[in-house]
């Protein structure tokens, strides 16, 4: 049993307890950082990018009194809207917290945490990054679990009790039916993720004994990334992935103009800020999770990976590589929500379960006949 | 105390704790949550069982989509507050509360049988066969090869009826 | 070993008898049902517990099939409960004694 708990903090057996507390504690704070900056980082992104398609400058007003005075970088903080930023988050701090009166106290209250929970569990098992001791490789995450896409899959789909508590708690018409709508999408869309990452699984299970795990998928990707050798599962993924996070186009759960704000109407400030960073959050951990499946986690270009031989240098640049491409996902995610028009429900519903579930299964069998041979 | 022994602890007291909160909490929602507490308290007991793939099977189908239908249900029937049970929520308590000193009164006659009763060595060490995925798709293939089909076919009898149970009666539909 | 069998034969013990408990004096169906689905999960911990014991593959996909069984016979009552509520107005089982005085 004692391997169990070391197991936890990955590997480096010789290198003593000091490295591997540094080591956990820094890849801790790596996942937390990582998705909660991101979530902050995209409340600006998206109001900027959202300006640029559609012709206009985004937020570039703001200025802390301070900073903005800094000759040179305060300008570019201001001009970019970085600093709209703390401003946001400040506002979410400060202003009142509503508690209204006919909701369910309880509920109310636990729903956000409900809904946040989950993204920063599965943050635990994303190899962000390798790192090298000793000659032997090891993934930056802060687990490294033999069945960790299994994990993530099983842990992403208890997102969806944050929705249903937040709807069902509001004792309002509009929360609950958006709340309904989002759980029924995401529990149907699961189906399609986990099937066409199948194929995957299959495919990995070929060259490793732990196909089912993260960095073992992440290390197969050495020679071609598989979103070239696999685009099938790449898109259902994808648009699976759209659909689990509530994005348009499959915003039928907040749509904004009939639905006032889906399942956290009744939210105000600071659990409000809780869901915002939830959905968000839930956006990078799903594109972390695409980039390690297809996108080759860390590798810069499809065929290369980073030498062992440059050490800690390496190990630094495939974490900053897949930060890029979790920041690449993010600006797609929201390129994609300012340019598609929404599903109806009923689209949403068809497209989830008569289209994509075929579709993957028919993909599962085409890879099945084709590794047979 | 370990932490083995802590973690144990705790997933006891979920599993059970959420047990008990089905039993005593009133309303259906609040006992469907706290059924989704001792579902994670069982997936943890797993855990500790070495039987990592059916604990996050147990995650994914049992807490994640069993659940789900639950709480739809439950919200399609609307929260009551349950009306009385035969015995008041005190007697509840006694009634599992005496079930728990019992098992802990009859503990050492059990262990005592199954003393004698085992002979088969027992491991829990690392690589134990409960551990490894790729066991279970090899005797679901192999071994169980007749019940895996016939639970295929059992979830379409059982989706079949689903659809036409809970069908909306449509107009000029003569069957109920 | 068996200090190891015991303890996790404990919790899935007393995870049945709450279910068994709740399934006797629950007056409402989903009440019912859903400690019908702890008995379930408490058979299953007990398999599993043995498997794991005695090294024995046996007990764990039986377990599967368990979850297996479960997700059906879940989806199967909670629509004969919908329909029940839609015929008959409610879930509690003192309201359904049309068969008895």
């Amino acid at each position: 049993m004692e391997a169990v708990s070391t197991a936890a903090i990955e590997g480096s057996a010789g290198a003593g307890a000091f490295l591997d507390a540094l080591l956990a504690v820094l890849f801790s704070l790596l996942a937390v950082v990582v998705v909660m900056t991101f979530a902050g980082l995209s409340v600006v992104a998206e109001r900027k990018v959202c300006a640029f398609i559609q012709g206009r400058y985004g937020p570039n007003r703001t200025a802390i009194p301070v900073v903005a005075a800094i000759p040179f970088f305060g300008n570019f903080l201001k001009k970019n809207g970085l600093m709209q930023l703390v401003a946001d988050g400040l506002k979410f701090l400060l202003k009142e917290d509503p508690l209204p009166g006919h909701v369910n106290k309880f509920w109310y209250m636990v729903a956000p945490a409900m809904a946040l929970s989950p993204v920063l569990i599965v943050a635990c098992v994303i190899p962000f990054g390798v790192y090298w001791i000793d000659g032997q490789i090891y993934p930056m995450s802060v687990a490294d679990i033999d069945i960790s896409l299994l994990f993530a899959l099983a842990v992403s789909a208890l997102g969806v009790y944050g929705a249903i508590m937040a709807g069902w708690s509001s004792n309002s018409k509009f929360p609950y039916i958006g709340a309904m709508r989002a759980s029924a999408e995401v529990i149907s869309y699961e189906i399609a993720m986990a099937l066409s990452v199948l194929p995957v699984v299959l495919w990995v299970g070929l060259s490793s004994q732990t196909p089912l795990s993260l960095f073992s998928i992440a290390q197969a990707q050495g020679n071609l990334w598989f979103c070239i050798t696999q685009p099938v599962s790449a898109l259902i993924f994808l648009v699976a992935l759209f659909a689990e996070t509530n994005r348009l186009p499959f915003d039928v759960a907040e749509s904004e103009t009939d639905l006032v704000s889906g399942y956290h109407t009744e939210y105000g400030s600071f659990k409000f800020g809780l869901f915002f960073v939830g959905e968000y959050g839930h956006i990078v951990v799903g594109s972390s999770l695409f980039i390690t499946l297809f996108l080759g986690a860390w590798s810069p270009f499809p065929g290369l990976s980073w030498p062992e031989s440059w050490g800690w240098i390496s190990a630094v640049l495939s974490l900053l590589t897949f930060l890029l491409k979790i920041a690449a996902m993010l600006f797609f995610f929201i390129w994609v929500r300012w340019t598609l028009p929404r599903f109806r429900y009923d689209q949403v519903m068809s497209l989830g379960w008569k289209r994509l579930v075929p579709l993957a299964l028919l993909n599962f069998a085409a890879y099945i006949i084709f590794m047979a041979i | 105390m370990e932490m083995e022994s802590f973690i144990y602890c705790l997933f006891c007291a979920m599993c059970l704790g959420g047990g008990l909160g089905v039993l005593a909490l009133r309303g259906f929602v609040n006992s469907a949550m706290s059924m989704l507490v001792s579902m994670l308290g069982v997936a943890g007991l797993l855990l500790l069982m070495r039987a990592y793939f059916l604990a996050f099977i147990m995650v994914t189908v049992y807490a994640g989509a069993v659940l789900v239908l639950f709480v739809f249900v439950v919200m399609l029937i609307g929260d009551r507050r349950e009306d009385r049970s035969f015995l008041s929520k005190f007697m509840l308590l006694a009634l599992w509360a005496a079930m728990c000193a019992c098992l802990a009164f009859f503990e050492p006659q059990i262990t005592a049988a199954g003393m004698e009763a085992s002979s088969a060595g027992a491991s829990l060490e690392p690589g134990s066969i409960l551990a490894l995925s790729k066991n279970y798709g090899y005797f679901l293939f192999t071994k169980f090869l007749l019940p895996f089909e016939i639970a295929g076919l059992m979830l379409l009898a059982a989706m079949i009826g689903v659809i036409v149970i809970a069908r909306l009666k449509r107009a000029g539909n003569t069957k109920a | 070993m068996n200090e190891i069998l015991n303890q996790f034969l404990f919790p899935a013990l007393a995870l049945f008898l709450t279910g068994l408990i709740g399934a006797m004096f629950k007056r409402n169906l989903i009440g019912i049902f859903m400690c019908i689905e702890l008995m379930l999960c408490g058979a299953m911990l007990a398999f599993v517990a043995f498997s794991s014991v005695y090294n024995n593959m046996d007990g764990g996909v039986f377990a599967f099939f368990i979850m297996t069984i479960a997700a059906a016979e879940v989806a199967v009552g909670l629509a004969i409960i919908t329909r029940l509520h839609r015929v008959v107005g409610t879930v509690s089982t003192r309201e359904m004694n049309d068969l008895g005085d």
